[in-house]
């Protein structure tokens, strides 16, 4: 089995772990009511079909959804002590994280199909930008892959579920958030970049821009790596 | 990733003979080597190194990444996307101009303007630098600019500034939809900085001509005041002449006749070196002052109806007429927009008096046969309800018609230029219940804008306008209210809700 194989079966593993605990589809009930809510506000108060407000609030509930999705990727195996496993077994610690990402980014994938039931409705009562759409779409399904790796990181730093969900959300929130302390030259311009917001805005106006998809894809790149180096370092200390 | 462990200290120790299988057996003590040596300290500094090279690599990246300029605009009509006159306008820049945008942070105009911004900087090869600023955070800035709102511009070159309100940074279409404009009026302020003289373009009134002053024309107004000009109107009956403060002269379908003074001082005015615009329509009375005047220029309306089955939209008169060889259709014709006219006349093009040159800008096609020409003028207005539109031999003119002409002369300083247009519901705004401005169809903002432009001499002016965005109003009734009700905050959720009860149902049973 090469390399692709191996981590394949464990996202596939994750994957289905997942949708056979109701924990996911009630997250995806709770995402798509409130976006449900936001949607046909959205629609009412601005009588027209873009959505732009609407992606950025089902964003927004990624800061609390993303932790609660993978709160459980590795903190579970810890506390089982399952993680030990993986010394024996023919599959590295990168191919076991990323095939634990690559799970849960399934989950996520899935819940950012179910939105687009929201432009699909849209454009029976009016012209939806459909370019738009797509860049946001984009934007948003990144957005949650950033946090999502976000959220594996966490998870990699304890074994209890709850303290990765708070660890999670407290990390999303600071790159959430990086433009709520005010700072001025290069401070201010730094966290104006790292904002998560500030990256993503350009995307809900239907620009899609190569630096903000290297910032972003860098976000997933890094806090995987530093989680497959905290699996490693605690497995070999 | 899947090679992330390649190369890592487990591989390295693995290779040197060390067992993985006694990771963390009892360390002797050794002091501070032994602790250094110890598997522990090697795995946390190999960690740090790593950590700190990956680091290193990911803003390397996003330094460079942040500097490359590349983005897909995949806006309708790629409104975020600065327009090839704008890139021109901001490549000529000679002097450096900095430009601050005041704005709310995370707002959705201040990340369009910051889009647009960045594109002048790259098109001008960093003499247009920019940076976008919150005012609320940076009040010395805001007071040093005199700003009072979110959204205002201020573009400075040396000791010249010039300010773009956020109001002119977005238009409202007929139902009341915003959309962001920003490209023209930045351009615009660009442009101001380049040459700081206001030009002025007055539309003439009092003569049943629309009523700029008054609202009328809003959207063609606001063109030209995007564009920079100082725009009003004028009177010449309590005028007494056309102020020489005025750059160009717009004549909208008057629909009397204008008396011998004015046309007396039209003629003064276009003999000192003016610019006059005409858009006239077909009309049903004798407007022979002003027919005569023109036809002293060598351009004389038809007073007919212009039709062209085979080169129209929707409707025969609804045409859409071929670009002559002129600096105002060169742009559009370039970018491939097509100007339509609705009910338009043609032009019989004559004589031009000795020294002056006339040129035709808009024709219909030719060719078809001497019964039944490809285009043609209905002459006989009045009876064109009970006839329709049908060529009529002897009595209608055939084409090819010319239904727009410049006239320029004579050569010199203070050079005569007029634009007769025989149309002029193309620069109207939308009319109620209509989804599109006429102004707004294609090449249409262009073409007059354009004219103006090269009537005043401003060739900069000469340019493609941005596009108005797509028109994104949603009309709801309750029905479809209580349905999306119902589907989204109801339906889904409730699915999702049986799927998860569905799954622990499951679990419970296993």
């Amino acid at each position: 089995m090469g390399n692709f194989g191996k981590w394949w079966v464990v996202a596939r593993r994750e994957w289905q772990v997942a949708f056979q605990a109701p924990l996911a589809w009630v997250l995806l009930a709770l995402w798509m009511f409130m976006g449900g809510r936001f949607f046909v506000g959205s629609l009412l108060g601005s009588r027209s079909t873009d959505l732009t407000p609407v992606f950025w609030n089902l964003a927004v509930l990624l800061i609390f959804i993303a932790p609660l999705l993978t709160m459980r990727l590795l903190a579970e195996e810890r506390r089982n002590g399952s993680d030990e496993l993986i010394l024996t077994a023919p599959v590295s610690t990168g191919q076991w994280v990323l095939g634990k990402y690559i799970g849960v980014l399934f989950v996520w994938t899935m819940f950012a199909v179910v939105s687009l039931l929201f432009p699909l409705a849209t454009s029976r009562f009016g012209a939806v930008q459909w370019g738009v759409v797509a860049s946001s779409w984009l934007g948003m399904w990144l957005f949650g892959a950033a946090t999502l790796s976000m959220g594996l990181f966490a998870s990699s730093l304890t074994s209890n579920q709850v303290v990765a969900a708070m660890l999670s959300f407290a990390v999303v929130l600071l790159f959430y958030g990086s433009t709520w302390v005010p700072g001025h030259g290069l401070v201010g311009q730094l966290m104006t970049y790292i904002s998560l917001p500030s990256q993503f805005n350009n995307f809900t106006l239907g620009l899609v821009s190569v630096s903000h998809l290297i910032y972003l894809v860098s976000l997933c790149v890094g806090f995987l790596f530093l989680a497959v180096r905290v699996v490693d370092l605690r497995r070999w200390t | 990733m899947a090679d992330m462990d390649e190369g890592t200290p487990n591989d390295q120790e693995q290779n040197t003979g060390e067992s993985a299988a006694q990771p963390t057996g009892p360390r002797k003590p050794g002091g501070l080597r032994g602790a250094l040596a110890s598997r522990g300290m090697r795995w946390g500094t190999a960690t740090a190194v790593y950590v700190g090279v990956v680091a290193a690599a990911l803003i390397g990246v996003n330094l460079v990444g942040a500097h490359i300029p590349t983005q897909w605009d995949l806006t309708f009509n790629h409104n975020l996307t600065l327009s090839a006159a704008s890139r021109n306008i901001a490549a000529k820049v000679t002097h450096p101009v900095h430009i601050i945008a005041f704005e709310r942070p995370g707002g959705t105009t201040g990340a369009k303007v910051s889009a647009l911004l960045q594109q002048y900087q790259t098109a001008s090869h960093g003499k247009i630098t920019y940076q976008v600023v919150d005012p609320a955070a940076n009040a010395a800035l805001a007071v040093r600019y005199h700003i009072k709102s979110y959204d205002t511009v201020v573009l400075q070159s040396g000791s010249h500034t010039q300010t773009v309100s956020g109001s002119s940074l977005t238009t409202y279409s007929s139902s009341g939809q915003p959309q962001f404009n920003g490209e023209q009026p930045i351009t615009n302020a660009l442009l101001q900085l380049a040459s700081p003289t206001q030009m002025t373009v007055d539309f003439l009134a009092g003569n049943g001509e629309p009523n700029t002053a008054g609202g009328q024309l809003p959207d063609a107004v606001l063109a030209l005041k995007n564009q920079g000009y100082k725009v009003g109107a004028l009177n010449l009956l309590t005028s007494h002449g056309v102020p020489s403060s005025v750059s160009a002269l717009v004549v909208v379908d008057p629909t009397q006749d204008l008396p011998t003074s004015s046309v007396s001082a039209l003629k003064k005015y276009a003999a000192g070196g003016g610019h006059l615009v005409f858009l006239l329509d077909p009309s049903t009375k004798n407007l022979k002052n002003l027919t005569g005047m023109l036809a002293g220029w060598g351009v004389k309306p038809q007073n007919d109806l212009v039709v062209d089955p085979s080169h129209s939209s929707q409707s025969p008169v609804f045409i859409v007429p071929k670009y002559g060889s002129s600096p105002i259709t060169a742009p559009l014709q370039q970018a491939n927009y097509a100007t339509l006219l609705l009910g338009a006349q043609g032009l019989t093009l004559g004589k031009a008096p000795k020294g002056y040159t006339v040129t035709p800008v808009l024709t219909t096609y030719g060719g078809g046969s001497s019964s039944n020409p490809t285009s043609f003028g209905i002459t006989n207005l009045s009876k064109l309800q009970t006839t329709g539109l049908h060529y009529t031999k002897g009595q209608d003119i055939p084409g090819p018609l010319t239904v727009a002409a410049t006239v320029a002369g004579p050569s010199g300083k203070a050079q005569f230029r007029a634009v007769v247009i025989g149309n002029a519901g193309f620069i109207a705004s939308a009319a109620p219940g209509q989804t599109q401005a006429p102004i707004n169809i294609q090449g249409n903002r262009d073409l007059f804008l354009n004219s103006v432009g090269w009537a005043t001499g401003r060739s900069q002016g000469i340019t493609i306008r941005p596009r108005p965005s797509l028109n994104t109003q949603v009309f709801l009734t309750s029905g479809s209210t209580s349905a999306l009700v119902d589907t989204f905050v109801l339906g889904v959720p409730l699915v999702c809700f049986l799927l998860a009860a569905g799954a622990w149902w499951t679990r419970r049973r296993l």
